[in-house]
């Protein structure tokens, strides 16, 4: 069986989906092709651009730290202009869809709190992630929910004050108690977001919230409030509170992931876009530097896919992207063989959170993202890579995960 | 002031089982560990419970105790030990000389090795090569080390022992060739203490040609390192062994839901040498590729490695140094009250107290005898408590608790039956917020890394990605005190696990990294808050 379109996307990660969406309001048709749900599934709604750069925070704003980037950075590769056109895009699409991300200074980058009590820069934020609201703010309540394992209020108060920006602020905490629901399971920030959905919810949310507004500057929570309708309930919580809330960054399951995912769903069904789940790129055909058609094995058996374009964004060694052996690295549609020292233990470093070889391993590529070999000859001139697949770049320790899906996405988009 | 008969030192299973001994026999002891309970060897070597049949080619006397001691422990130490039963196998690559040769030696050591026909092993083993030739079931079983020195130090306790952990012999005084005392420092606090005593003990294992040096001996234990892999499944329910002469990477031995396979051997230039490779990494996986042909898919928790104290009086060294163990009493060299044990293995750890026991209850006139042998290690927790257990925990979970708690379960039961929510934190390992809260009480935990070793949290598949976080946040919203901030903590026990990883970095126990790295930098930003909090 075969299906064409002009642009084949592997993954429905952040990359993948947002690349789908510029290429499909580019007026392109569009499939997408995915083996699961990829890491906005794990991931926050708030999008870190750049917030470390050679071990030091970045408080301002990211772009002269940009600048200063290797020249196999991503970043280096798409350009400034790219990265801010695919915020903007993201910007407009959050709005669209109610739920508008800003920043509260264009000068710097926001601190956001965590549920273990740090605090991470960031730059773009839904309205629900804020962090300015807490730094300026001078009595802070911390609230729980009665229940949840992995939200303690009293942790996060007793990490926050460690801060020098929160040395002078005072500290409440409180577990808000959830009516009860039927569940089999441990409740998750999940399970309370789905209910503040609902009317029910929400007026239970604003209910528990608003005794507090009087004697706290800001509100600090878990990622609760809502998914499918989380910007409306933003707002019905500032009119109805009288007091700003700020959702803490989270561990998996990953409500502000899915709250982005929704977004970006939903947009891709209204242009036309194709979405073909639980399915697995076994291998490629190719001609010299075309890649003709991409074989996928899933529920059905195999299927064809051909396209003009193709934009890989199957992740890094977490989303399958990439894989290791003891002997070699490799990209896992065309294997494309990654650079790798022979020694395992010079592939990464003693200290856990050390400058490792093997976190910025990932397909090199040249200007249009098109993968190029150790030579520097181009592989294939009609398949892009994005996000994690790429090398030359460790997301979890510079806080660029989202910045780079999104920029190398958009950059891809504009190349087919 | 601080005044003792014996000082004990080092914390591993011989230690405390010495601690325990001489206890029970109502003679004063001390024991100084300096890092936490069994954080040597005891804690990191494959957890096998010989039958013996290891030794009863090479080294039948250490075969016959074996198989004695196996018994034994079976029976005053069950809550320590699982019984697998063992495997014997051999493939067609291996000598059927040699097989023929253990048989008889295993008939004269005493040990029970009965013929399994090759299908019938498949049947219980569907893992194992088909290309096995010879199968032998042998009394073999696993055994948690840790839980076994905790449950003998608990023990020690009740019956008036001290038990000092995180603190390091510095010196030992002696006057008119005889020891009168051990100087030591609190590793927490930076204190020296002295404590006053007739007898000092030299239990340290592959430190105790250290500890020999701080009375001015000069004893030959040279370190040998032990490398293992710790893998994410139980791929054999049995012990298996390989049936030819000793060597490296022929051990599996299942624990709990994962399964180990050791062990490697080569010289360590120090005690600490802990760190494996990834050089070892590969050879055990080389080697284990004969019984379990699928094993480089499987995937690796993390690899560990151990040193051990083998003691070499001039000749030998490395697998053919003996495995057996030497009582040495230093007043052969002019130093009365002091004694050393050296070399030895866990299966024997209760004999080789038994003995050193013996030689100073005969010094001090002591007539008590031994009981180590008959008395069950752990009271069990009350029928009553067992069955209000199972209002929280799953059946299989309750039994688990039990046995890492003993009668101490009550207490953690108890603390359920007193609040509204009882929730499970490790869900690997099936461990409770109670009893995580219990652990860390005690007065010789001191870091999530102490709750880990005592409870098996964030021993098993998450290594730790979920629970470490939760057990942090859970104990402070308790006001359990702990000597590291949260952040600390949490970056130790990270620590911790990467160390066991990096020398396997490839495959899929590096998904579950990157997976850590996307939680714990990337969204938390654990790294930064590092050096940003105060």
């Amino acid at each position: 069986m075969n299906s064409n379109s002009d642009v084949l996307v592997v993954g429905s990660g952040p990359a993948g989906l947002f690349a789908a969406l510029v290429a499909a309001q580019r007026g392109k048709t569009v499939r997408i092709v995915t083996q699961g749900a990829g890491s906005l599934a794990i991931c926050g709604s708030n999008i870190d651009v750049l917030g470390y750069a050679q071990g030091q925070r970045i408080d301002e704003a990211p772009w002269a730290a940009i600048a200063q980037l290797a020249p196999e950075h991503p970043y280096s590769l798409v350009g400034e202009h790219s990265i801010r056109s695919a915020l903007h895009c993201i910007s407009a699409l959050c709005a669209k869809a109610g739920s508008p991300l800003s920043h509260a200074d264009e000068e710097k980058n926001t601190l956001v709190p965590s549920i273990v009590g740090t605090l991470k820069p960031s730059w773009l934020c839904p309205a629900s992630a804020q962090g300015n609201s807490l730094l300026a703010a001078r009595r802070v309540l911390v609230a729980g929910i009665e229940g949840f394992k992995d939200c303690h209020p009293a942790l996060v108060a007793r990490q926050l004050k460690r801060y020098p920006e929160l040395k002078q602020a005072s500290f409440q905490t409180v577990n808000l108690i959830m009516p009860p629901q039927p569940r089999k399971r441990t409740l998750s920030p999940l399970d309370v977001a789905r209910f503040v959905d609902s009317p029910e919810g929400l007026a239970w949310l604003c209910r528990s919230l608003r005794p507090y507004a009087s004697t706290a500057d800001v509100l600090v929570l878990p990622p609760v409030c809502g998914i499918e309708h989380s910007g409306s309930v933003m707002a019905t919580l500032g009119k109805e509170v009288h007091c700003p809330v700020v959702e803490m960054l989270s561990i998996p399951p990953a409500v502000g992931g899915l709250r982005l995912r929704a977004i970006l769903c939903r947009e891709l069904a209204a242009l036309g876009v194709n979405i073909v789940e639980n399915a697995t790129i076994v291998r490629a055909e190719t001609a010299g530097k075309q890649c003709l058609a991409l074989i996928s094995k899933g529920t059905g058996g195999e299927r064809r896919y051909t396209a003009k374009h193709i934009i890989i964004a199957t992740g890094g060694i977490l989303g399958g992207g990439l894989n290791m052996s003891p002997t070699a690295a490799q990209e896992s549609i065309f294997g494309i063989e990654l650079p790798l020292p022979e020694v395992i233990e010079d592939r990464s470093q003693e200290a856990v959170f050390g400058d490792h070889y093997f976190t910025r391993m990932g397909v090199q590529v040249n200007a249009d993202l098109c993968p190029v070999g150790a030579d520097g000859a181009v592989l294939f001139n009609n398949v892009h890579f994005v996000g994690r697949a790429l090398g030359g770049y460790d997301y979890a320790t510079e806080k660029s995960g989202l910045g780079v899906a999104f920029a190398t996405g958009w950059a891809a988009a504009h190349k087919v | 002031m601080n005044q003792a008969t014996v000082v004990i030192i080092g914390g591993g299973a011989t230690g405390i089982g010495i601690l325990r001994d001489l206890s029970m026999r109502g003679v004063h002891a001390v024991l100084l560990e300096k890092g936490g309970l069994a954080n040597g060897t005891s804690s990191r070597f494959h957890g096998l419970l010989h039958s013996g049949g290891r030794y009863a080619v090479g080294d039948n006397e250490a075969a016959k105790e074996c198989i004695e001691e196996n018994t034994i422990l079976r029976r005053v130490g069950k809550e320590c030990v699982e019984e697998t039963e063992g495997f014997f196998v051999a493939t067609k690559h291996d000598d059927p000389e040699y097989a023929r040769a253990w048989v008889s030696a295993c008939e004269r050591a005493g040990i029970a090795a009965q013929p399994v026909p090759v299908a019938e092993a498949l049947r219980l083993e569907p893992n194992l090569s088909p290309n096995i030739s010879t199968v032998y079931r042998v009394p073999d079983a696993c055994v948690d080390g840790f839980r076994l020195v905790w449950h003998n130090a608990v023990s020690a306790r009740r019956y008036g022992g001290t038990l000092l952990t995180y603190h390091e012999a510095t010196g030992i005084e002696q006057a008119n060739g005889r020891v009168c005392a051990v100087l030591a420092r609190n590793c927490q606090t930076g204190e020296s203490l002295r404590f006053e005593c007739s007898y000092v003990i030299n239990a340290a294992g592959s430190w105790s040609g250290q500890i020999a040096h701080l009375a001015g001996l000069d004893v030959q234990v040279s370190p040998d390192r032990g490398t293992l892999i710790a893998f994410n499944h139980r791929f054999t329910s049995r012990v298996v062994n390989r049936l030819h002469k000793s060597a490296d990477g022929d051990i599996f031995v299942p624990h709990g839901s994962i399964t180990i396979l050791g062990t490697t051997s080569s010289p360590a230039p120090s005690p600490e040498s802990n760190r494996p490779s990834s050089a070892e990494v590969l050879r055990l996986l080389e080697l284990g590729e004969p019984l379990f042909p699928d094993i480089r898919q499987y995937r690796i928790l993390r690899a560990f490695a151990g040193t051990r104290p083998l003691y070499s009086a001039g000749s030998g060294a490395g697998r053919s140094a003996s495995r057996g163990f030497h009582i040495v009493d230093h007043a052969e060299e002019g130093l009365h009250g002091m004694i050393s044990i050296f070399g030895g293995k866990l299966t024997t750890y209760r004999l080789m107290a038994e003995k050193l026991s013996d030689l100073v209850c005969a010094q001090l006139g002591v007539s008590t005898p031994c009981r180590t042998a008959t008395e069950p290690m752990v009271r069990p927790p009350s029928a009553e408590t067992l069955a209000k257990a199972t209002k929280y925990f799953p059946m299989h979970s309750t039994t688990l608790a039990a046995h890492r708690l003993g009668e101490a379960l009550e207490t953690v039961v108890n603390t359920m039956d007193a609040e509204p929510e009882h929730p499970i934190l490790c869900e690997c390992e099936m461990v409770s917020l109670a009893e995580i809260d219990y652990v860390a009480r005690d007065p010789d935990t001191h870091s999530l890394h102490d709750v880990r070793l005592r409870t098996r949290m964030g021993m098993g598949t998450c290594q730790g990605t979920f629970c470490s976080l939760r057990a942090i946040g859970a104990l402070t919203e308790r006001n359990v005190p702990l000597n590291l901030s949260p952040t600390e903590d949490v970056a130790q026990f990270l620590q911790e696990r990467w160390k066991g990883v990096r020398p396997a970095l490839w495959g899929t126990q590096m998904k579950e990294i990157m997976l850590g790295r996307a939680i714990y930098a990337a969204s938390l930003n654990l790294d930064g808050a590092i050096h940003e909090q105060q």
